[in-house]
């Protein structure tokens, strides 16, 4: 036998008692080291448990293998203290050899005994910083993975609401000036599929829209075509404001004006202006109604070749002009005058002497004005090839 | 371009029209009432009119009837 030291120990240098001690003190090292390997084998069994079952080990250790340990660390606790009453009850009869013997062994073993418990602590701290699985897919646990290697949607929260996405939409960045390649999202009518479109095609459809509907710009340049005017029925008009009855007040540009409204060119091609309804509206309508019908005003005129083939040349507020024969002509009012009270003016082209020709007015009513050309001296009619007749009256 | 004739007296009127209104309702304006008028093209009137007072016409098949100026104005008035 060797002993901790290295020096070698002879049973036959020590007498019965000694040697008696020594075999006792075997027994309690033994016993010792019997229940470090316990110790050692505790840690090992320990550890594997944390590494297979995490939390579920820690718990096991806690619960069944940490009062085993504490019994075998007051077993070892007791035989220190066995170990120094035999060591007390020696010393009183003079054997202190043993000490080179029994010191080594008992320092051996406290120091087996404090690295288990420091392995012990290690193991329990590191232990605590870990999980149960018995936490898993629980409240305030952990999320575990499916076959896929993924996390469940059981346990997740609710990704899409519109509160999230609100919120979402809420916090983007504001654009002021978009570009025509920038995004806008929305859903797609009858469901709930999301789509986007870009600015810019947004814009050609809106421009396809409005054009269909106001007017074809392709050739605008600034100013309404008056082509391309709203038509309603016959009548091709421009809504203005609208009145307080409702009704829409217009610039029509062909019929007769509707009540609030004004036709550039009413029945007969003459400016007319609708009814107001606005009190203070009505000096307007008069005002232009006066001056429309102004006596100062020529309410008719033709100028017409009254040879060859007769044609009129130019006219104002003229239907046709009849030919009666030669040097014979009525002229056919477009819209009557007030009355037959009017003043007339003829002039003919066809000699340069101004007492070759005479004109007369051969009768008149509202509607019409029947002339004659002829020679000043005689009695007969001769056509002109320039007979001109304005009309002014009521 | 037309022209419209009817019988007046011994002779033929002719009305040279202009304006936005229908050769036929100028006809019938500006016609005297219940004569009857032909709407001829121009080419159809001579443009000698050396025998003016001689021209005659055939009114057996006229185009309409004219209802004179007064009536026609009072049929658009009463339209609107």
């Amino acid at each position: 036998m060797n002993s901790q030291n290295g020096a070698k120990v002879d049973y036959q240098d020590f007498d019965e008692r000694t040697v008696d001690f020594i075999k006792k003190l075997k027994r309690v090292f033994a016993d010792i080291n019997i229940r470090i390997a316990a110790v050692e084998a505790i840690k090992t069994m320990a550890d594997d448990f944390e590494r297979r079952y995490g939390q579920v080990a820690l718990d096991r250790i806690d619960a069944g293998i940490a009062p085993v340990l504490a019994a075998a660390i007051e077993a070892l606790d007791q035989t220190r203290a066995d170990l120094a009453a035999l060591d007390a009850a020696y010393r009183e009869n003079g054997i202190e050899r043993v000490d080179a013997i029994i010191n080594p062994l008992i320092a051996a073993a406290q120091a087996a005994l404090i690295a288990a418990d420091q392995k012990v602590a290690e193991l329990e701290a590191f232990l605590a910083t870990k999980q149960s699985v018995a936490e898993k897919g629980q409240a305030n646990g952990y999320a575990g993975l499916d076959a896929a290697g993924k996390v469940p949607t059981a346990q997740l929260p609710a990704l899409t609401t519109t509160a999230t996405v609100g919120a979402a939409l809420a916090g983007a960045n504001q654009e002021a000036t978009p570009a025509d390649g920038d995004r806008l999202a929305g859903i797609k009518a009858g469901g709930s599929t999301a789509f986007w479109v870009t600015l810019g095609n947004l814009k050609a459809l809106l421009k396809a829209y409005f054009d269909a509907y106001v007017l074809d710009r392709s050739n605008h340049t600034g100013k309404m075509p008056v082509s391309e005017l709203a038509v309603s029925g016959s009548a091709r008009f421009v809504i203005g404001r609208t009145a307080t009855n409702g009704n829409a007040g217009q610039v029509l540009l062909s019929a007769d004006p509707l009540a609030n409204s004004v036709a550039l060119r009413g029945a007969g091609g003459i400016l007319k202006v609708g009814a107001p309804e606005e009190d203070d509206d009505a000096a307007t309508r008069k005002y232009v109604d006066d001056n429309a019908s102004s006596p100062g005003v020529a309410k008719a005129w033709v100028n017409f070749n009254g040879t060859n083939t007769v044609a009129i040349r130019d006219s104002f507020n003229v239907s046709s002009i009849t030919d009666n024969g030669v040097g014979d002509y009525t002229i056919n009012f477009a819209a009557p005058l007030g009355n037959a009270k009017y003043a007339c003016a003829m002039s003919t082209e066809g000699s340069t002497n101004p007492s070759t020709y005479g004109t007369a007015v051969v009768s008149r009513t509202a509607s019409a004005l029947r002339v004659k050309t002829g020679y000043a001296y005689t009695s007969g009619n001769v056509d002109m090839a320039e007979f001109s007749v304005i009309v002014f009256g009521a | 371009m037309h022209r419209i004739i009817y019988p007046q007296g011994d002779g033929v009127a002719v009305i040279i029209p202009v304006g936005p209104l229908p050769v036929t309702e100028i006809a019938r304006k500006d016609v005297p009432t219940g004569v009857p008028y032909r709407i001829v093209d121009v080419s159809d009137i001579p443009a000698d009119r050396a025998e003016r007072d001689l021209w005659s016409a055939d009114f057996g098949e006229p185009d309409g009837y004219g209802v004179g100026a007064e009536a026609w104005f009072a049929e658009q008035e009463a339209e609107q």
